[in-house]
């Protein structure tokens, strides 16, 4: 991604490379990286399993370019092939070891993510602390593979009901409620770690509450 | 609004997807039941620490070997032929599960197409092993003991046995009405020409075949059995020439000796005859038809006694001058081969029994294939369909 950015849109690359041009396609990787890569991460909870996951599904995406009509846009499209790429792995996965996120992430000091994490402090800068997101991201992982790919394409990625529902080839009522769930139950495993504390009033609540009391709470 | 309808819309609300008049009712509620008020703000919270994750960035250069693979892709597609580890990536324990399945199935099928025919190969092995045991058994009536090759009964021969039993009465032994019977089996290696040979000997010698019947079974093998009449005097001759026809595995003499019932008869004929004799004479000096008609109804009556008891004899006579001979032809069986002496023989003798018995054992699985070929040509189809339709309902 040193280079500078392509001009061409997704739609261009796509019909360039639908046309056999791999440089092209190389385009939209370095594009989508990151997003292919992070839902693979977060759904495998393995970066090594991750990258092998995300190559995969550029290359099954690649191989399957011509399916692409443009009834999506191109980035929603990739989400799909990436979603079940990501299934079919997780399944075949089971077979072969339980997918954790509990491992520690590549970088992360040995046997940081183990320590309770200190809660106290600015809400700001909690999430700054690397151990701070590593047991969010345990906790992503401890939910059901159903639920922790709503939470990663809604809450991580941002994609909106009708996206999702989309990538997932579902109802946008069956999504809607499926992202409540999935949050409530990240919520509780969230608690159970305490992360947040029952009752939270959130940073928003908070800054809100800042504002209205001219900043002199506390 | 009740609070569980109100748990329902908490992330669509946080998200600000709810419709306007519901979400003033959720307000609303949220504004007066402090508990949902409190699950809003957890996950209001719980969305917040979602959002503030920073991306996670691949590890370097990661887009490159993409790049990389995609032009390896692009350059050689892979073929669609799927290699051995692939599908144990795709199929993984289930597939072996399902293949284990289909092959026990195949097995239990095979089995069950089978039994028929082994059971009834079991209920022959049996009758012709108690047939082997009741060689000699069974030959009771007239012949001796000693060995069934020597002791194949001098025709008129009156053993001891038999004087032993019957004391109340001694015939002559070449007076003895003895009916004589004979189960051989032969292995032969012609089954054609044997069978020919024995019916020609059996009408050369005077006699006829009752019956006779033959099977065809596997490697084009036949074997069949015949059932001999031949005269009394022709009996051991006829039996000794079929027994050079092939190598005999069994035999079995039997005869009934009906000298009793025949001597019983015959006497009881006699004081009958001798009765007719007696009411002749009586009916000469007969004088009234009242003594003339009494006469003729009791010499009516003994007559027809005469006449059911000659023909009791006669049938008594035929059954006595013709023996019975079943002779049951079998194909050679494989020869035990004889020990084989020395380190090296055994070794070699040893490596090639084994290897005839894979060799055996492939057989049998490539015949257990066949029979599974169907159930998993099924699967295969049946998968398959399963595929196109999720592929198609995916893009």
């Amino acid at each position: 991604m040193g280079e500078a950015p392509d001009a061409r849109s997704d739609r261009e690359l796509v019909r360039e490379a639908q046309n056999g041009n791999a440089q092209a396609f190389e385009v939209l990787v370095a594009r989508y990286e990151r997003k292919v890569y992070g839902l693979a991460y977060h759904l495998c909870g393995d970066a090594e399993d991750a990258a092998d996951v995300a190559q995969e599904a550029f290359l099954k995406a690649f191989s399957s370019l011509r399916g692409f009509r443009g009834q999506s846009s191109f980035s929603t499209w990739l989400y799909r092939v990436t979603a079940n790429v990501c299934f079919d792995a997780l399944r075949s996965r089971r077979r072969r070891k339980t997918v954790s996120l509990d491992r520690p992430a590549p970088g992360l000091a040995p046997g940081g993510m183990w320590q309770v994490p200190d809660t106290s402090g600015d809400p700001a800068e909690l999430v700054e602390r690397q151990e701070v997101r590593t047991a969010v991201r345990r906790a992503i992982g401890r939910l059901h593979p159903d639920h922790r790919m709503v939470v990663v394409l809604r809450d991580l990625h941002g994609l909106s009901y009708e996206e999702i529902a989309q990538v997932l080839g579902l109802k946008e009522g069956t999504v809607k409620s499926r992202i409540n769930r999935a949050r409530l139950a990240l919520r509780d495993h969230l608690i159970a770690a305490e992360l947040i504390a029952t009752g939270a009033v959130s940073r928003s609540d908070r800054e809100a509450k800042g504002a209205a009391e001219g900043g002199d709470s506390r | 609004m009740k609070c569980l309808e109100a748990l329902d819309h908490l992330s669509a609300y946080l998200d600000d997807t709810l419709e306007p008049g519901l979400r003033k009712q959720l307000e609303q509620h949220l504004a007066r039941c402090p508990s949902c008020h409190r699950e809003v703000d957890e996950l209001r919270a719980t969305v917040e620490l979602c959002r503030t994750l920073p991306e996670v960035a691949p590890p370097p250069g990661f887009g490159e070997a993409v790049g990389r693979a995609v032009r390896r892709h692009a350059a050689f597609p892979p073929s669609r032929r799927r290699r051995l580890g692939d599908l144990w990536a795709r199929f993984g324990y289930r597939g072996v599960a399902a293949a284990a399945a289909v092959l026990v199935l195949a097995v239990v099928l095979n089995q069950a197409l089978d039994n028929p025919f082994t059971l009834r190969a079991d209920v022959a092995d049996t009758t012709e092993e108690a047939r082997r045991l009741h060689l000699d058994v069974k030959t009771a009536g007239s012949s001796g003991g000693g060995e069934p090759e020597s002791a194949l009964p001098a025709t008129k021969d009156a053993p001891a046995g038999t004087v032993e039993t019957q004391p109340e009465l001694w015939v002559p032994a070449d007076e003895r009405k003895i009916i004589r019977n004979a189960d051989v089996e032969l292995a032969v290696e012609d089954f054609d020409r044997a069978f020919q040979d024995i019916v020609f000997l059996a009408e050369a010698a005077g006699g006829y075949v009752e019956s006779s019947s033959f099977w065809k079974g596997e490697e084009g093998r036949k074997g069949g059995s015949l059932r001999l009449r031949v005269p009394q005097q022709n009996f051991r001759t006829v039996l000794a020439r079929i027994e050079e026809k092939g190598q005999v595995l069994s035999r079995n003499l039997y005869g009934q000796d009906v000298t009793q019932a025949y001597v019983d008869t015959d006497a009881r004929l006699k004081a009958l005859e001798l009765q007719e004799q007696q009411l002749g004479q009586i009916m000469a000096r007969a004088n009234t038809v009242g003594e003339v008609l009494q006469v003729q109804a009791e010499l009516g009556r003994v007559r027809a006694q005469i006449e059911s008891l000659t023909a009791v004899l006669r049938n008594y006579d035929r059954l006595v001058s013709f023996s019975t001979i079943a002779v049951n032809l079998v194909p050679p069986r494989e020869p035990v081969p004889p020990p084989v002496e020395g380190l090296w023989a055994r070794m070699v003798d040893a490596f090639l029994r084994s290897l005839k018995w894979l060799l055996g054992a492939v057989e049998r699985l490539l015949v257990i294939a066949a029979s599974a070929f169907p159930l998993v040509a099924l699967a295969v189809l049946g998968y398959a369909g399963w595929r196109l339709r999720r592929r198609r309902s995916h893009s």
